[in-house]
């Protein structure tokens, strides 16, 4: 297993009061899986995925990741964690507005130790030509691209996708869903996708439901659909 | 309206910006107050004391006594009255020079005390008096005569009291004057006898020639050339300067800041705006809010700084009145600056707040609560820039730069303001440095100088011999006085040089730097000049310009000199010697001492260094404000930027390196600006404050004092990257992970 979580707890405190954002949450996925979380608004998606993307740190339970337990990281291994085996992409790409395509991806190649060629990338998800222009001149597809080719520039274990269609139309959100299968098999990666929309889950080997903040189902999709056949 | 209850909170929430942008005007209107107020009260007192003290319009010595004063005074329509001066010393490195008590001209003033009522008393000036732990009501004898102080006094003709009325620096170790009357004065024994005149007429031509008639004058200075007298009107322009332009320098740099804070304000609450637009404000209404912001800043900046001016006054002026001897000060709080300097921010900030108001609200309520137009082009310089040989790093702190030009430009204008202000008090000091090293240490290579009181023919028993004499000569327009030198040719006790360094012979005629710069006169240019005490005229050819910036002096071959203006072959009236001469003093005018100047420097030093560590502090608070508050603009701008390098996995040492190192080469800018800015303004500050004196100050900046600003800046940069690193950590990686974004 490359993730495994086990009784995991988080919580949060808003001003005198405590809110549990995840109860007792147990689940793996393994190497080379696509993942899908489902669920609604605050059933702890987010909160699942910052754990383990080393962004936030869970109160109980282990959450061990290539054999290592995120939970007894100080920060600065949680930035050698982050740095060195997480690629993120985001539903409304966050991209640096004021960087080229090209310079969004070296953001990130720049701290990596032994990065994938910019260039190369940039090719793989089709956004060359584009590489001189600023994010503001490109479209919502064209942004998350070069959000893709970020993260997987710098040859992350995981990639963590938050919604990653959210922003975008139908035809579009198809056309980012295929790009990202194929570029998972080329770059060999594991990947965990939150989202509510259950029709992406078809994709994914691995589909998890969460509901108030606990796992509700943990199941293996054994009819995996191309990008291309995914509707809603 | 109930919206502006968020006033206060929304600028609780970023106070750096608000308290930095209310302490520059603070700091604007309490210079603009204080200097203001203080330089009218010293020039209104000033102009008093000299009208109610008959300040001379010239002094004069003749070879013979002046037997027909009443009949001149009533022939010329002036005052006319003799006095008598003598130089006692006081102890063996200090002179008091006693001056006659007048009634007609000059008249003294108490400043502390009691005025002269009794024989054998004594008033004596203030600094004099300090600098010899001398009181009032101390006793001290003067050639066996017991003299009782019963105050202290000045004279409006030594209100800078200078030995020679040519010195530059006063010393009151060294040198001071006293008052006695008549009767105390001829107990003393032989004194010199000089005249003061006042005019009432324009007629001192008529007049020179008349007293010359049948007598010789030996000397004659008019009252600009006295530096007794002249000195206080140059500081006065300087200060009028400093009150006037700083505080307007440090209002346009808080414009900037407010306007560049406002925008973002405004940008930042564009839904709010839209949707108060919806529910029925009226664009009046919202452009009220918003004016609430520098109105407020206004308010607490200019009342307190306006206030705290007020309370500088009295301060100020203790400094101007010790520093020159000045009667006490009446101090009037000029109603005038006080309003003006209450008003001042409102002037600057009400049209900068309106504009940004209005440019941000021309949008409609809809394009407000989309957040304002959505920006699709990019500016022409972040377009044209071509970066790809550069590292990641450096193409960030680049782009950074380019993408919000004003915030850009704060950053230059201030760190160069900053930086200006820094090099203003070590420019001043290496330029005075350089002025009395080039004056008194390399030019003039004797250490004393004795002037008699009329022609000596018989050869010196030891030192050089110099003559010397005032003469008018027609320079840009106006009759000028300047003073023309004979000097030995072979003379090793002056050492003048040209502009490349080289010595300069005496067998040729020379003129100092300071003339060359006031009058416009070039090596090869011809004058015509006319002695004013016998009307010989002659042309004399410039040879040579030296480097003197002391004094609007020519310097020609003494043999030359007599035979041009009709004196005795081998004539001079002054000898210049290494060595203490002993000279009779009754057969001398004045005596000096190369060492009391050095020394008085030196004494001038200490004020100076205060002076400059006063400047640099406030340098060191404006440059750490927009420093600090330009860089804290940039972490709000780079949130989610912030944001997103944590998450992908950056240092907090990378993070800090990008988006707070990222002014490191503004500041640099800055600062390289400000160098010959400070230059080119300091020339022409020293040169309006010395357009009325004989002297030229030359501007200089020591390597070492540039190194120096230069540490202070980056201490200052560098102590607003630490204050601001709290705010880097504290942004937090979900808020990228919430963005919404372009």
């Amino acid at each position: 297993m490359l993730i495994e979580i086990e009784n995991m707890d988080k919580s949060f405190i808003t001003g005198k009061e405590s809110f549990k954002a995840l109860k007792n949450v147990s689940l793996s996925i393994d190497k080379g899986e696509i993942a899908v979380i489902l669920g609604p608004s605050g059933s702890g998606k987010s909160t699942l995925l910052n754990i383990i993307g080393g962004i936030d740190k869970a109160d109980k339970g282990s959450v061990i990741i290539d054999n290592v337990d995120l939970t007894q990281l100080s920060d600065s291994k949680l930035t050698q964690y982050r740095r060195n085996s997480i690629g993120f992409i985001f539903q409304f790409y966050n991209l640096i507005p004021n960087l080229t395509v090209y310079e969004n991806v070296e953001v990130a190649a720049n701290i990596s130790k032994d990065p994938l060629d910019i260039d190369e990338v940039l090719h793989s998800v089709d956004m060359s030509e584009f590489k001189h222009r600023f994010p503001r001149e490109l479209s919502g597809g064209q942004q998350q691209r070069v959000s893709i080719a970020r993260a997987i520039v710098k040859k992350p274990k995981f990639l963590l996708c938050d919604e990653p269609t959210g922003a975008l139309d139908y035809h579009t959100s198809i056309e980012i869903l295929r790009l990202m299968t194929v570029i998972i098999k080329e770059f060999d990666t594991t990947v965990l996708i939150i989202t509510h929309n259950t029709a992406i889950s078809t994709i994914a080997n691995r589909i998890i439901k969460l509901r108030s903040g606990e796992v509700a189902e943990n199941l293996i999709n054994d009819h995996v659909l191309p990008a291309e056949s995914v509707v809603w | 309206m109930v919206i502006n209850k968020k006033i206060k909170r929304t600028m609780l929430e970023h106070k750096s910006q608000y308290i930095g942008s209310i302490i520059l005007i603070i700091i604007g209107c309490m210079l603009y107050s204080s200097f203001n107020i203080a330089m009218v009260d010293v020039q209104d007192n000033l102009d008093n004391f000299r009208t109610e003290h008959k300040l001379e319009d010239a002094s004069f010595i003749t070879q013979n006594p002046i037997p027909n004063l009443q009949e001149l005074e009533t022939k010329y329509d002036l005052i006319l009255e003799e006095r008598k001066s003598k130089d006692i010393n006081y102890d063996s490195k200090s002179v008091l020079r006693l001056l006659q008590s007048t009634e007609k001209v000059d008249k003294y003033a108490v400043i502390k005390g009691r005025a002269l009522q009794n024989k054998d008393e004594i008033l004596i000036d203030q600094g004099f008096a300090k600098a010899h732990s001398m009181s009032v009501d101390d006793n001290f004898k003067i050639n066996n005569v017991m003299f009782k102080i019963v105050g202290y006094m000045t004279t409006p003709d030594y209100v800078y009291p200078l030995k020679s009325e040519n010195d530059i620096l006063k010393n009151p170790k060294a040198f001071g004057v006293a008052v006695v009357a008549k009767e105390d004065m001829e107990k003393i024994g032989p004194a010199l006898t000089y005249y003061s005149v006042k005019f009432n007429q324009p007629n001192s031509d008529e007049f020179i020639k008349d007293v010359g008639n049948g007598n010789i004058l030996i000397q004659w200075i008019n009252k600009k050339d006295n530096n007794r007298i002249s000195f206080i009107d140059g500081d006065m322009k300087g200060g009028v300067a400093v009150g006037k332009d700083m505080p307007v320098a440090i209002l346009i740099l808080t414009c900037i800041l407010i306007s560049i804070v406002l925008t973002r304000l405004i940008k930042g609450e564009y839904l709010e705006i839209g949707t108060l637009y919806a529910i029925g404000y009226t664009k009046k209404e919202i452009m009220g809010h918003y004016f609430r912001y520098s109105l407020i800043m206004s308010v607490v900046g200019s009342s307190i700084g306006t206030i705290s001016g007020a309370f500088l006054v009295k301060p100020l002026l203790s400094v101007i009145t010790g520093y020159y001897n000045l009667p006490l000060l009446v101090i009037n709080f000029n109603v005038k600056y006080i309003l003006q300097s209450f008003l001042l921010p409102f002037v600057f900030l009400i049209p900068v707040t309106y504009i940004v108001i209005s440019r941000a609200l021309q949008l409609s309520p809809v394009q407000l609560m989309r957040g304002g137009i959505k920006k699709t082009k990019v500016n022409f310089i972040e377009r044209s820039l071509k970066l790809d040989r550069f590292k990641f790093n450096t193409k960030f702190k680049i782009r950074e730069m380019v993408r919000s030009l004003p915030r850009t430009m704060l950053m230059i204008f201030g760190v160069t303001f900053a930086s200006m202000l820094l090099l203003l008090g070590f420019a001043t000091k290496d330029s005075m440095d350089y002025m009395v090293n080039s004056s008194y240490k390399d030019i003039y290579q004797y250490n004393y100088e004795y002037t008699f009181n009329a022609l000596q023919t018989e050869a010196p028993i030891s030192g050089e011999k110099r003559s010397l004499s005032t003469f008018t000569a027609n320079l840009n327009q106006k009759d000028e006085d300047l003073v023309i030198f004979g000097v030995q040719k072979d003379s090793k006790l002056i050492n003048l040089m040209d502009k490349s360094g080289h010595h300069l012979s005496f067998d040729q005629v020379i003129i100092t730097k300071s003339m060359s710069d006031r009058y416009g006169l070039k090596e090869g240019d011809s004058i015509e000049v006319k002695n004013k005490y016998n009307s010989k005229n002659f042309m004399l050819k410039i040879d040579n310009i030296a480097k003197a910036y002391t004094g609007d002096f020519i310097y020609m071959p003494l043999n030359d000199f007599n035979q041009f203006n009709g004196y005795p072959e081998n004539s001079y009236l002054q000898i210049d010697s290494k060595e203490k001469l002993n000279i009779p003093s009754e057969k001398l005018l004045s005596e000096s001492n190369r060492q009391d100047m050095i020394d008085g420097y030196n004494t001038l030093l200490m004020p100076m260094k205060y002076m400059i560590g006063g400047i640099a502090a406030m340098a060191f608070i404006i440059g750490l404000i927009v420093i600090y508050v330009v860089t804290s603009l940039v972490i709000e701008e780079n949130k989610a930027n912030i944001s997103m390098f944590k998450i992908l996995g950056y240092s907090n040492k990378e993070v800090f390196s990008l988006i707070l190192s990222s002014n490191t080469i503004l500041v640099i800018l800055g600062f390289t600006i400000s160098v010959p800015l400070i230059l080119v303004s300091l020339k022409s500050f020293f040169d309006a404050m010395t357009k009325d004196m004989n002297l030229t100050i030359p501007t200089q900046l020591n390597t070492i004092s540039i190194l120096i600003s230069f540490v202070i800046i980056m201490i200052t940069y560098e102590l607003s990257k630490a204050l601001n690193r709290k705010k880097v950590l504290s942004v937090s990686m979900s808020d990228s992970l919430k963005e919404k974004r372009d």
